[in-house]
């Protein structure tokens, strides 16, 4: 039986600890790391007040005796860490990195623990300050994050510790971090209001994931948690059975395109459901989006019409496009569907495009752009990034990775791990996600659209899947092994999610086959409508041209 | 009247456009600060500001992209080439997206984009800088293609581009930018797919477009003084092409000189020839003649350039030869 593979960061919760137990616990934490029998870990802990002095601290960083601090029920200890003395105690968030560095440069590490901490400061409107030589996080010019590192045999350990709600009033018995001058703060005195302390905790790992490109983790230490917030019942269904329209439709499409009923080619979406309904549960009806070859998915979940999508399909004169695109080219300018599109890297330049159209006309209307591992090197993509960026425009850039551009996979064809590591390319976030995940989907989609919808510009959102089906109907797929497709077969995003309703009691075993037998209806009358609906008249090849 | 260059002419236009459709935005390489490098966007930064007048990276493919998409979500584009050899790396935005949309969506989207692009040869610019390249694009079902020659034509043909829904590839030589002439103040218009006849004649009919059109105006006066009377036909529009005011040309004069600086080989005369020879064969008293350049890049020595554009002499010559002269 095949071993799950090491998850990609581990969440360790350790509660409130003592520092120095905290501290052997971490070296050990470390000796498996550089073992390799552990994955990199994410340490949260807080501790009882306690003053610690790093390698280059001593006693002169004390401005009462230890005796005196004792007194006060603060702790001292002498730390293995870097920098000098630095206090730790409630309402202080600590985090403890233990992740294998390997060659990479320390300083770099150091940069994104930095933009980790302004990633959830932003999050609460705070302005992340930095400066030269110092490590560290300032707000107002008052110091609010410390940053103290130890490495050993590659791998880090001690971090960064977070002043949440800590009174700042702890830190005037010792000199920070070797700075007279130097003001404490923390986020509460900074907002002027109290924060929860386990939201800052979940924004703290989401932001730490995004800057080090970890697929979120499920914390291994807490109990399985159900999932949070955001959804509500009714737009969990509503996902899942954009997600079941989908497969029945992509699959009733197979057989007819078997049976001879569909001309053409079709490029099936099986297996992706999870990133079209995700995105599109989180756009409004006025939002735009736009779509690649493989856009039945998309234009199902943004509430296109399964009749008038077969009809098309069938090249019928009652299709979407009166019967002159079909299946790559159906459009609804009315649903925001600005096309799926028969060139790879078409769609970016157009989704940027209206997305220029919504800020130069003062609305909040945001622009989805899907496109592939394949886009993602065509050069259009680039030039719709770039200028994105520089025109901060409302758009997000939602790339559906499933490895494979025909044959070619993106191991041959791309020369970075992930194609949200091109994000920083262009100044803007990039996160990847597990693209089977639907509400990890979901969740990331909305933070982008939000983010783009408040004016803040564009993201890049990757999500990782894959498709079942051919590249095209009747692609024999030499290209890919059996065993590949049976283990993201095994990801399959519908029994996952179904799986999870179920378990959260929010659909019953007779809700669930109440959804596919509805569908199932839908479809028949779909492919009925199809069927009997007439082909164009040859006169009609000459409309629609122009526009008279 | 006023006098104005056709590239003030030009500027006018948009100007009135501008001020009269909000809109309307111009984006583009070095349209805003610097005002174009032909000088076409002086001043419009300046008045309309930089929602409205943009300065983009170099990224053709982004500038015309983004204009389809802008224009399939209401606005209405007017993007610049700076040079139509750019063509090259923005060619799909225009040919499979701009040009395809309306009829492969069954008629749904409305693109009303504006192209704007300098093209020609004759100031030494070489081979990626001084192309006419019409044909590419009337090949195109879905493009509009104009191609002004005039001051006069320029603005008013701009103004119809510019209110005219569909995507408009719109053509300006660059030796014609400084090109002066009378144009009345205000917005009008001039209908696409109309030509004009720039010089009554009865003897032989010269189709021309862009430079070409005065080069041919200038072989017609020579030629009128050993009494051969010249018509000059500016099509204006290269799709739609005007084919009724060809036609009644080739119909009077029964001789069809075509006058074009792109190379001759599949060029926008193969097409106006063998539509005449189609439709008006029996009123053809010679076959049908091309004056173009030769099946070459362009050239950068002068004396080599000199070569490719075809002159006076040329035109004259050709001229002759379908009188049997």
């Amino acid at each position: 039986m095949k071993e799950d593979p090491l998850p990609d960061l581990e969440v360790l919760d350790w509660g409130r600890a003592d520092y120095g137990k905290a501290l052997s616990r971490q070296k050990a934490l470390v000796e498996e790391r550089i073992s390799g029998s552990s994955a990199d870990r994410l340490v949260l802990v807080e501790h009882p007040p306690v003053v610690t002095l790093g390698r280059s601290g001593s006693a002169e960083d004390l401005r009462i005796s230890q005796e005196a601090l004792r007194q006060k029920g603060i702790d001292l200890y002498y730390s293995d860490r870097g920098g000098m003395a630095t206090f730790h105690g409630p309402g202080q968030l600590v985090v403890y990195p233990i992740l294998k560095l390997g060659n990479k440069d320390l300083h770099l590490y150091v940069k994104a623990l930095q933009n980790t901490v302004a990633w959830v400061l932003r999050d609460y409107d705070l302005e992340a300050e930095f400066r030269d030589g110092n490590p560290g996080v300032w707000v107002n010019s008052a110091k609010v994050a410390s940053i103290g590192l130890a490495v050993r045999g590659g791998v880090t350990y001690h971090g960064v510790a977070l002043n949440v709600s800590v009174d700042p009033e702890w830190f005037r018995w010792i000199i920070p971090c070797g700075q007279a001058n130097q003001t404490i703060t923390s986020m509460e005195r900074e907002l002027g209001y109290p924060l929860d302390r386990e939201e800052v905790k979940d924004r703290f790992v989401r932001a730490f994931c995004r800057t080090f490109h970890y697929v979120e983790p499920c914390p291994v230490d807490q109990p399985k948690e159900v999932p949070k917030m955001s959804l509500t019942n009714e737009q969990m269904i509503g996902m899942y059975r954009t997600m079941i329209k989908i497969r029945m439709f992509e699959e009733q499409v197979a057989q007819l395109f078997a049976g001879g009923k569909i001309p053409g080619f079709v490029h099936l979406y099986a297996g992706e459901e999870a990133v079209a309904a995700g995105v599109c549960a989180a756009l409004r009806d006025t939002d735009y989006i736009t779509s690649t070859h493989r856009g039945h998915g998309h234009l199902i979940a943004k509430g296109g019409d399964i009749k008038l999508m077969m009809a098309e399909l069938f090249g019928k004169k009652t299709g979407y496009c009166k019967g002159k695109g079909g299946s790559m080219h159906i459009a609804d300018i009315d649903l925001g569907i600005l096309g799926a599109n028969g060139i790879v890297g078409g769609g970016p330049p157009l989704a940027t495009g209206a997305a220029l159209a919504a800020q130069y006309q003062g609305k909040d209307t945001v622009t989805v752009c899907f496109f592939g591992d394949g886009a993602a090197n065509q050069g259009t993509t680039h030039e719709a990034m770039n200028l994105a960026t520089c025109w901060k425009l409302p758009v997000v850039f939602v790339n559906e990775n499933n490895m494979y551009g025909i044959s070619s996979c993106t191991m041959n064809s791309m020369c970075v791990a992930d194609i949200a590591d091109r994000a920083a390319a262009y100044d803007m976030p990039g996160v990847v996600i597990d693209g089977n995940d639907v509400m990890a989907v979901y969740e990331a989609a909305l933070e982008a659209i939000k983010r783009a919808r408040g004016g803040e510009g564009p993201s890049l959102v990757e999500c990782k899947t894959y498709r079942f089906r051919g590249h095209f109907e009747g692609d024999p797929c030499a290209y890919r092994s059996e065993e590949e497709v049976m283990e993201w077969k095994g990801r399959d995003p519908i029994p996952r999610f179904e799986k999870k309703l179920l378990e959260m009691q929010v659909l019953t075993p007779a809700a669930v086959s109440e959804v596919r037998k509805t569908m199932e209806k839908s479809l028949v009358e779909a492919v009925r409508f199809a069927e009997e609906s007439a082909f164009p008249e040859p006169g009609e090849i000459l409309e629609d041209v122009y526009t008279l | 009247m006023p006098q104005m260059s056709v590239a003030e002419a030009l500027k006018d236009a948009l100007t009135l456009e501008m001020e009269r459709d909000p809109n309307i935005y111009v984006a583009g390489e070095d349209v805003g600060v610097f005002g174009g490098i032909f000088g076409v966007t002086q001043g419009l930064l300046e008045k309309f500001g930089e929602r409205r007048v943009r300065d983009t990276p170099i990224t053709e493919s982004a500038i015309v992209g983004t204009a389809v998409g802008a224009a399939a979500a209401g606005l209405r584009p007017v993007v610049e080439l700076m040079f139509v050899d750019f063509i090259g790396v923005a060619f799909d935005q225009l040919y499979n997206q701009a040009a395809k949309m309306k009829y492969m969506f069954g008629g749904k989207a409305r693109l009303p984009i504006v192209a704007r692009a300098a093209c020609g040869a004759g100031l030494s610019a070489a081979a990626q800088h001084s192309q006419c390249l019409e044909a590419w694009f009337m090949h195109v079902p879905g493009l509009k293609v104009v191609m002004p020659t005039t001051p006069y034509d320029a603005k008013g043909l701009l103004i119809s581009s510019i209110r005219d829904d569909n995507p408009v590839v719109f053509l300006e030589h660059k030796l014609l930018y400084a090109r002066k002439g009378e144009v009345p103040e205000g917005a009008y218009t001039i209908p696409l797919g109309k030509a004009d006849v720039k010089r009554e004649g009865s003897d032989v009919t010269i189709v021309a477009t862009g430079q070409m059109v005065h080069v041919s105006l200038r072989a017609a006066q020579e030629l009128s003084s050993d009494g051969v009377s010249v018509e000059v036909v500016d099509p204006r529009t290269l799709s739609p092409l005007d084919e009724e005011t060809l036609l009644a040309s080739v119909r009077k004069t029964h001789r069809l000189v075509i006058v074009h600086e792109e190379v001759k080989f599949a060029g926008s005369g193969a097409e106006i020839a063998a539509m005449v020879a189609e439709k008006a064969f029996d009123y053809l008293d010679a076959p049908v003649l091309r004056v173009a350049a030769p099946f070459t890049p362009v050239p950068f020595s002068p004396a080599l350039e000199r070569e490719f554009i075809p002159n006076e002499e040329k035109v004259t010559e050709a001229v002759r030869t379908v009188l049997g002269q």
